[in-house]
């Protein structure tokens, strides 16, 4: 590959960019690369642009709860800092140990604790990123509440650097739970997990996760047949509330909760290593189609169960493709989220719906783009293939 | 500028003679908001469904006439006032709930359904819908989306953009998107968060699905007195630190207080400099313990009291205060001006101080009820309508508030919107090239500046506005 330019700084970040695009090269964005198997393909590309050496803290408030920091930051050194504070950003995306702030923002990676605080789109207040023109854009604030302007950060969530260079990003941060348990029930059937979930959705108790993880995804972490793991967070009053009401459940706390929770974060990526002709599909559902979603699924998967997203984990691209064509024919969204290289070149990743004004929809997403990138430079096709 | 006979007539002919208002005496209504400025439509139109806004959007389009969408006009700062007179498109007919779809948590609305009406129809199953800004009586669904209203609630449970997951919406040009869906995680750019605060300027909002949530088991709801205002600002600062949570931080200084004591008896003492009013919601153990953490920092702080509403009845009596500020301050000053700054929360006390310092200076005095747990800063500025000078003199010292926002790391407007109110300092906030982003983001959705023209960009930095300032591009 060629060797990539690593500004230090935003503004070189912005010339860089400003500079290929004024000579018409394709340009390619990366962090710290932990992604490149993810989405879109990325291809060769005349220039390569790394954010590795935009890694400083720009502005840390403890006490106002909020933070900015360069986007070639490791995710793991921010949570690390905010940890000294008792704070933490929450969101617990796969490869949260290798990736880069902005490489988790563009790629909108979120994990279990989606269920307690959002996802990315929930925790960031304003960021600044360089556009192929070689201008900065900041848009948002430093504070928690800001509705001047349009909130271009929403745009940029989930790009996958398609649009422009995320340089900074500014997140509201939460204070770390005082303790935190992990009730995991192991339910023989499919429709058992799935009648325990009704019955925490009409209870008082908040999880603040709550994933469903099929008998082969969670067989390597010693439970037998579907089992449900809610994690509940709060003080010893609280805990023992949850204590009482689940104790059927196993529990797990301190260092094994932490890595049970690590080896469902990472779900995806262990999948990855393991079967480098692999893939990961991600669908999503109504909670009450997810019964049907689900349904005779044999592949390794895990749910985010109270909030409808699976990521079902198979051994090669022919096990997917009957699953993606089962997807679209009823309609559930569903993307490749990893795959091979090639298979990510030559298949179709994203299942654009039909309907007309679906398609309006994404046709303003393609005008959305030649506002930033007229050209078709930046990053080409990593969103999903299409964009 | 009238509009020809004829658009009027075709109107009529798909709307209904009832759903179409263009005798100048009928349009009245329509040229105010909540805010200060106001300005007279062409006409006004009432559409019923989809279909409808776009038989709207068409014609006004072949006819040159800009538009402006309406919900409840308790916009704050002149959004949906049609600054280029144009088409007024107000939804208040389209105020079905479509859809209540508990097992998903999902509700599927028009957009005039009115805020309150959401929590209604979902409370008899426990559930609620989370934004409720104070004017949530009256405003709409609609209107919350373009501004991305907050409340005092939004602290803990976030602002309406995360509570909105999909959208139906109509371009200036007539096509239909939709955005989003039930389901979360769709790929593709973020549309949906895209358009939720762009202010009804870049496409018409006529469906959403919103998240409901299940209601708390407990809440717990308190008043802290303090003997001076920076001690009340101090407060939140230290709440925040504590990582305590409540899910709403309520503030009123003291002139603020009397004057709602006067009309709403809550029980409010009528000496003090400042309340707090404080609301914890969540497992029983969790708000017991809480209530009583909350308490140790509003007394550490220098709060001199400290009450819990015993029962229900006091609960709401304690809010009702909060709630019916806006008509309580409307007895003594039929006029104010409501500021809508926003500051980090360590901030508070100086905002406060210099707040106070700009009213001495002009001679107005600023009273300050506000969303204090986020920063979110309301000084009411009274002025005279009658006296020469008086509003402008009003609006600069809202100006100098602003000003001093930014100066803290802060931003010029966290729920009301910029709208035609706040349009130049969107300059003092954000740099040229930041504004040039919007202008053109804006652009791509409505190319010929005929939605909302005026609005948001300073002029001269926004759509087509160079050559001929706020109108439509003819
Ligand atoms: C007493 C009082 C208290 C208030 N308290 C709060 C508060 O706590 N928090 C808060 O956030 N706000 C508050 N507001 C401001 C106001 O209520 C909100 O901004 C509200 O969201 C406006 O809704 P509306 O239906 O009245 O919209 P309108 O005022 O009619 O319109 C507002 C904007 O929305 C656009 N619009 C309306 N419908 C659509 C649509 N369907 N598609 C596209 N654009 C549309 C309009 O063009 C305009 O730009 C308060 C106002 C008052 C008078």
């Amino acid at each position: 590959m060629t060797q990539p330019l690593a500004p230090a700084t935003p503004e070189d970040l912005a010339t860089i960019l400003a500079e290929a695009a004024f000579r018409n090269k394709s340009i390619s964005l990366l962090g710290f690369d932990s992604k490149l198997a993810m989405a879109g393909p990325a291809v060769q590309t005349d220039v390569v642009v790394s954010t590795r050496c935009l890694g400083r803290v720009l502005r840390y408030e403890p006490k106002d709860l909020t933070l900015s920091v360069e986007s070639g930051m490791p995710f793991a050194s921010v949570q690390a800092l905010l940890a000294q504070h008792g704070q933490m950003i929450a969101l617990d995306p796969p490869h949260a140990d290798c990736a880069s702030v902005g490489g988790i923002i563009a790629s909108n990676s979120s994990g279990p604790l989606r269920l307690g605080y959002g996802t990315a789109r929930d925790q960031v207040i304003g960021m600044t990123f360089a556009t192929l023109e070689g201008k900065l854009v900041r848009t948002g604030g430093m504070v928690v509440k800001n509705v001047a302007g349009l909130d271009i950060a929403k745009l940029m969530i989930g790009s996958f650097g398609t649009l422009a260079a995320i340089a900074s990003v500014n997140f509201r941060v939460h204070s770390k739970p005082a303790h935190t348990a992990t009730f995991v029930f192991e339910m023989p059937t499919l429709e058992a997990a799935l009648r325990l979930r009704r019955e925490i959705l009409g209870g008082p108790l908040h999880p603040i996760a709550a994933d469903l993880l099929s008998p082969s995804a969670v067989a390597g972490l010693g439970f037998r047949g579907f089992a449900i793991a809610l994690r509940s967070a709060g003080s010893e009053a609280v805990l023992s509330r949850y204590r009482s009401a689940w104790h059927q459940a196993e529990i797990i706390e301190d260092a094994a909760e932490e890595e049970f929770w690590r080896s469902v974060r990472e779900f995806s990526p262990d999948h990855m290593r393991r079967f480098p002709e692999g893939c990961v599909i991600r669908v999503s559902s109504s909670l009450e189609a997810m019964a049907e979603v689900l349904r005779d699924l044999q592949e390794a998967y895990v749910s985010r169960l109270l909030n409808g997203v699976t990521f079902i984990a198979v051994s090669n691209w022919a096990q997917a493709a009957p699953l993606l064509t089962r997807f679209a024919q009823h309609s559930w969204p569903a993307v490749v989220e990893y795959a091979p290289h090639e298979i990510r070149s030559e298949q179709t990743l994203w299942f654009v719906p039909e309907t007309e004004a679906e398609q309006n929809a994404f046709r303003m997403m393609k005008k959305l783009k030649a506002v930033f990138d007229p050209q078709h430079l930046l990053n080409r096709n990593r969103l999903y293939g299409r964009i | 500028m009238p509009l020809t006979k004829t658009l009027i007539e075709q109107f009529e002919a798909q709307l209904g003679k009832g759903a179409v208002l263009w005798r100048p005496e009928d349009l009245t209504l329509y040229e105010y908001d909540g805010g200060v400025d106001k300005a007279r439509p062409a006409a006004v139109v009432f559409p019923r469904t989809t279909e409808d806004v776009v038989f709207i959007v068409l014609k006004a389009r072949e006819a040159r006439v800009p538009i402006v969408g309406r919900g409840a006009g308790t916009g704050l700062s002149g959004g949906s006032i049609p600054r280029d007179n144009g088409v007024v498109i107000s939804f208040s007919r389209m105020n079905r709930i479509l859809e209540i779809d508990i097992e998903n948590e999902r509700a599927i609305v028009q957009p005039g359904v009115v805020n309150l009406d959401v929590t209604q129809a979902v409370k008899s199953y426990g559930y609620f819908y989370a934004p409720d800004p104070s004017s949530a009586r009256a405003c709409t669904i609609g209107g919350n989306v373009a501004e991305n209203a907050g409340g005092p609630h939004t602290l803990a449970y976030g602002v309406t953009t995360n509570h909105v997951v999909s959208l139906e919406a109509v371009l200036p040009d007539g096509s239909v998107m939709r955005l989003g869906r039930k389901e979360l995680d769709l790929p593709g750019y973020d549309l949906t968060g895209l358009l939720t605060g762009s202010e009804g300027t870049m496409a018409l909002v006529t469906e959403i699905g919103l998240r409901l949530m299940r209601q708390p088991e407990a809440v717990k709801t308190m008043l802290a007195v303090y003997g001076a205002a920076e001690c009340a600002g101090d407060t939140v600062g230290e709440l925040t630190a504590r990582s305590l949570l409540p899910v709403a931080v309520e503030m009123l200084d003291g002139p603020m207080l009397r004057m709602v004591e006067e009309a709403t008896h809550a029980g409010y003492p009528m000496d003090a400099a400042a309340v707090l009013l404080i609301e914890v919601e969540g497992l029983k153990e969790e708000v017991e313990e809480q209530t009583a953490q909350i308490d140790k920092v509003c007394l550490h702080c220098g709060a001199t009291e400290f009450r819990i509403a015993k029962t229900e009845e006091e609960r709401a009596l304690l809010w009702k205060g909060r709630k019916n500020a806006f008509g309580a301050i409307g007895r003594i000053t039929p006029t104010y001006y409501v500021q809508d700054g926003v500051v980090p929360r360590t901030q508070i006390a100086p905002t406060l101080k210099a707040i106070a310092a700009i009213g001495e200076r002009r001679g107005i005095a600023i009273s300050n009820i506000f969303h204090a747990g986020d920063g979110n800063m309301h000084p009411i500025i009274p002025f005279d309508p009658r006296k020469e000078g008086d509003l402008r003199n009003a609006q600069l010292a809202g100006e100098e508030i602003l000003d001093f926002c930014i100066s803290v790391g802060g931003s010029i407007t966290g729920e009301h919107g910029v709208g035609m109110e706040k349009m130049e300092l969107m300059a003092h906030q954000f740099d040229d090239d930041s504004l040039d982003m919007i202008r053109r983001i804006k652009m791509a959705f409505d190319p010929h500046c005929s939605l909302n023209p005026g609005k948001v960009l300073p002029t001269g930095k926004g759509c087509l506005e160079i050559r001929q300032p706020a109108k439509m591009e003819l």
